[in-house]
Formats: C-alpha cells, structure tokens, sequence
C-alpha cells in the first residue's frame, strides 16, 4: 500500500511541474517576456482593465502568436509521444521499444515526406489547405504499416527480442532513409526546406489552425490509450495468458497499434523526429512507480509534456538568438540513456 | 488421501469433455483420436513421455491450437464459443513458464488474475492474500516478481491462475488447468502444491494437471490418462495404469511397484 501513495504524489508532483515548465516555456526567448505580461494577456483576455496595457503589447503579440501555440504543441506532442512509447513498450513486452528506435518515427516521417512532396505538385493555392490533412495522414499510414512490420518480424509469444527489433528498426530505417533520399532528389527548394525540417524536429511551426486540428485527436488518443492500461497490463503477461484472464487480443493488439501510429504519425507531421521522448519518459515514470500501466499511463503523458517543454527550452536558448532543432537536443539527452539502458541489459539481449 | 468419498460427490456433468481430437501439423498426426473427460470434483493427472503430446492437447483445450478433427467442450459448450470473459471465470490456465520481465510487485502480479472478476478492490486484495498464503508465498508480496527465483515464479503465478476462478461462477463447473505445475519446485512445494489442486477439486473444481512424477499422480489424482505418440494409451485409477508392463512398454523404464506403507497408493520404484 506503500506504493499507492507513492503513485499518488509522485502524479501530484507532475500535475504541478506542467504548468511550471509551461510558464517557464512562454517567458523564454529571444523577445523579453515576463511573467507578468503573460498575467497582464491573460487579464485582457478575460476583459478586464490591464494598467500600461500599451507597453505591453508587443509581449502581448509574442506571446499570443508564438509562446503560447509552441508551448502547447510542445505540451501536447511531448505527452501524445510519452504515452505512445509507453503503451508500444506494452504492447512489444519490451522496456526498449520507442517509436524513434524501432523505426516506427522514420516511416511516419517517410509517409509525411511523401505527402509533402505530391502536395507541393499542386497549384499553390491547393497546397496549404491539403497538406494540413494530406501530411498527417499519410505520416499515421507510414507509422502504421512500420509498427506492424516490426511487430510480424519481432514478436513472438515470448515477447520481442530486442536484438530482432533493433535489428528491424535499422533495415526500416534504411528503407525510409533511402525513400527520402529520392524525394529530396525529386524536390524542388520549398519542398527541400520542409523535408530537412521533418528530420530534424521543431516545435517552431506551430499554428492556432494547426493546434484547433490536433489537439483534440491528440487528447482522445491519450485518453484511448489510458483506457486500455489493464489489456496492457495482462499483455505483459504474454499473450496467450492475457487471452486466458478473458482479453481479446487480437483486438486489443490492433487498437494499440493504430492508436501509436496515429500518434506518432500526427505529432512527426507537425513537429518532425523528435525522437527518445517515447523511451525515456516511461522508463523514469516505470524507475519511480512501477510498471502498472493505470498510472504509467497518465504519468508518462504529464511528465512528457514537461520533459518536451524543457528540451524546446533549451534548443531555444543554447545558441540563442538562433535555435536548436529540439530533435537534436532529444537525441543528445535520449541517446546516452538508451547507451545506459543497453549497457545494464547487456547480456540479457537476445 | 481417501478418493472413495470424492468420487461419490461427482455429478454426471462433465466439466471439461476433450472427444475424439486429431491434431495434423505439416503431415504429422500430433494428436490422434484423444478423448478424455474431467468431471467436477476431480483431479485428472495427464502423463505421457517428451513429445507424447501434452503440450498440444494443453495447447487445443486452451484454444489456442484448433483440432483438425474432433473439439473440445466447457461445461458442454465448445470451448471456441465461449464469450472470453465468461471462459476467464470458468478455465483457469497455468502455464509452464512465463515471459514477465516488467518490475510488477508479487502482490500487482497476482492481482491481474481478478482482472476478469467484477469484485472491489478490497475484496480482490482480501482473496490475493489468501492465495498467496495458500501457495506459501506471503512473505513475498511486497517483492519485485523480477527479482524472485524460478520456484517463487512459479508459485506467484500458480496464485495468480488461483484467484482468477477463486469464486463458483453464476453457472457451470470450473476447470483448472496446470502444466508441470511442479516443474520448478522443491519437494515440500510440490506436495503443497498438489495439495491445492485437491482443495480446489473439493469444492467441486475439476483439474487437469501435466505431471512427470508418477508418484505424485499417483498420491494425488483420481485418474491418470496416459498419452503416447498422441494417442491415449491408459485412462484409468493409480491401480490401473501404474503396471510394470504398461509403464516399461510406454515409457520404457523397469519399474517395481509397491504399496505406500500408511497409505496404500501404489509407488514406482525404477529398477
């Protein structure tokens, strides 16, 4: 009983640093923001009278239009990635299961690639309003046809070999990385700049219009994941076992799958690889509370949140003015994690 | 143990009723011709040499493997028609081993077994305490199930298919099913364990477990089936399938067998 009320704060810490890192968030940048603009925005929102509301316009305008569009695509992107890699390290039995390492990110990627360059074919005026849908979708097709390649090579009834997998994730990633060597070949300058941008991640493109379209996917996503924490958890029993405590796996096993994929495919189409988010995240919440999946679940989506907003933080100001691509400053935290994760597996691997 | 009482409690009603299965993989007949029958209130020990077909008559009552021919019923429904949630509360299955590698806690591990069950939290906790002291694993129940020996696995797991058909469901008779429950296990853990398939059957249970051990089949089962080369070679009590000359035939092993000294069930002694 020790361990609920561990659950308990340390879910209660993690309700508490989302808004921190999300103030932290809006008053960072190269335009100087204080908190009390953003109260002073806030305030005007609401209609109330805002004293010196003049000077603080310009903050009002960065904040309105830049911080606060970023930092809730931070937010919702960060928790959607957190709470996919958890549920595919579920789903794999596998702690070292992550969208980005086992291939599944690149072939979203491959599929928002693809879709950016056909779009970009048609007359401009087509162009933005299409690849709003266009790009997300064929991002979910790419991320799902990838999940269940690795799933069919790797899976047995005795969980996934993480050798198999790994090894999986590279010949796909190979296969996308080939792929979008031919649409960087077949692109022109404007489709170009995009595609580099889809590798390299960035939460700087982020729109209201954008936000209004995936936010409440993003939400309904993580709230169907959550929902199906107690299949995961009879999952990592093994799949036959779960059948036998009344599961139906099959099922529960394609919901899952295109649950992550669509994740994952709509937060690669708007912010690009971001990658380790989906390894991590988990793997901190599984070290502190155990792994039951009702809290992992939830937990994962919070503290991902957070951990996003800090990375995007620190893209924005180690080399400021200019910014880091945040799937860069992920990949340098994640990387040697995984090294450290690998390293205390090693032996076991197989 | 006294059989004679238990076997008068039966009912006509055949929990689990396994007619005329043919197992055929890539041409080869795994299963031929099986059938066997458990009753309410029974212990069935299933023996058979490595490769005799155990796993694949485990594999076809469980559904996870369809016979070719013949079928398999629960409660005198086929088991693929089953709704899987009902199943859960009628077949409990234990498998040989299992592929956990998720730090869950030993009490987490055996509280997914009531995931079927539509009881609170309190009572799921209640009934998991008593399993575990049942299976002599109390003073686990705080630990990392990762961090546990193979033996304590087994058990943890044995409590967990346990609490899963703890209670008599609305209909039908419950079924509990063990493969090499003992596999792992010392002596005193062995018998604890069998003791418990008893205890079950007698609140009306019926079990089938897949056993090596001919002594313990025999101290602990009403019925021994046999099977060989996929076929059921003996079906019948201790007395009539443990025969010097059916044993060396079958499992090609001399045997002498003797009389428990108190208790009067026969023992194979090799040699």
């Amino acid at each position: 009983m020790e361990r609920e009320r561990k659950v308990r704060l340390f879910i209660l810490g993690l309700a508490i640093l989302l808004p921190v890192t999300m103030a932290l968030s809006i008053v960072t940048g190269s335009v100087p923001v204080s908190l009390d603009n953003f109260i002073g925005l806030v305030q005007n929102w609401l209609g109330m009278d805002v004293a010196n509301a003049e000077e603080q316009m310009q903050a009002w305008m960065v904040v309105e239009v830049i911080r606060l569009p970023r930092t809730l695509l931070g937010v919702i992107v960060g928790s959607t990635l957190a709470a996919c890699g958890g549920a595919m390290q579920g789903l794999f039995r596998n702690p070292l299961a992550d969208p980005s390492i086992i291939g599944v990110s690149s072939g979203a990627a491959l599929g928002a690639g693809v879709g950016i360059v056909l779009t970009g074919m048609l007359p401009v005026v087509m162009v933005a309003t299409l690849q709003v849908y266009t790009v997300p979708f064929l991002a979910f097709v790419g991320g799902f046809i990838t999940t269940i390649a690795v799933y069919k090579i790797g899976t047995t009834n005795n969980g996934t070999s993480v050798a198999t997998m790994l090894l999986a994730g590279i010949a796909i990633g190979a296969l996308s990385g080939a792929g979008m060597g031919i649409l960087n070949y077949v692109a022109d300058d404007t489709m170009l700049r995009n595609l580099t941008f889809w590798q390299m991640g960035s939460l700087g493109g982020a729109s209201w219009e954008q936000l209004v379209f995936i936010i409440p996917i993003m939400l309904a996503l993580q709230v169907g994941l959550i929902s199906h924490a107690r299949g995961l958890n009879a999952l990592l029993l093994g799949e036959s076992e779960a059948r036998h405590l009344g599961f139906h796996v099959q099922r529960l096993k394609i919901r899952l799958i295109t649950m992550t994929a669509l994740g994952v495919g709509v937060a690669v189409s708007i912010s690009g690889m971001i990658g380790f988010v989906g390894l991590v995240v988990p793997h901190l919440v599984r070290m502190t509370i155990g792994p039951d999946h009702r809290y992992l679940m939830p937990a994962s989506a919070l503290l991902g949140g957070s951990l996003l907003l800090i990375a995007d933080v620190l893209a924005r100001i180690v080399v400021s003015p200019a910014e880091l691509p945040i799937g860069i400053v992920t990949a340098l935290l994640g990387a040697p994690f995984f090294m450290s994760l690998l390293w205390k597996q090693r032996g076991r691997i197989g | 143990m006294d059989m004679t009482s238990n076997n008068q409690t039966l009912s006509d009603h055949l929990a689990l009723d396994v007619k005329n299965v043919t197992v055929i993989r890539s041409g080869r007949k795994l299963l031929d011709d099986v059938s066997f029958q458990a009753r309410p209130g029974e212990v069935v020990a299933l023996l058979g040499p490595n490769g005799a077909g155990k796993s694949t008559l485990f594999r076809a009552i469980t559904d996870e493997m369809s016979p070719d021919e013949g079928h398999v019923l629960l409660n005198g429904t086929a088991i693929g028609d089953w709704d899987l949630g009902k199943k859960a509360l009628t077949l409990g299955i234990l498998p040989q081993s299992s592929t956990l590698n998720f730090p869950f806690s030993v009490r987490e591990v055996v509280l997914l077994g009531r995931s079927p069950c539509k009881s609170s939290r309190e009572e799921n906790n209640a009934i998991v305490d008593k399993a575990l002291e049942m299976v002599d694993a109390s003073h686990l129940v705080e630990r990392s199930y990762t961090n546990l020996s193979g033996g304590e696995k087994q058990r943890v797991h044995l409590a967990r298919v346990l609490v899963q058909i703890w209670d008599q469901p609305e209909d039908g008779q419950r079924v509990l099913l063990l493969d090499e429950p003992t596999s792992a296990l010392d002596p005193a853990h062995q018998h604890k364990t069998l003791s418990i398939a008893r205890e079950f059957a007698k609140q009306n249970v019926a079990v089938v477990v897949i056993l090596h051990d001919l002594n313990l089949a025999s101290q602990y089962a009403d019925r021994l089936v046999m099977l060989c080369a996929g076929r059921i070679e003996a079906n019948g009590t201790a007395d009539d399938v443990l025969k010097p000359d059916l044993l060396q035939r079958l499992l090609d092993i001399e045997v002498c067998i003797m009389r428990h000294p108190k208790d009067g069930y026969p023992l194979v002694v090799a040699g």
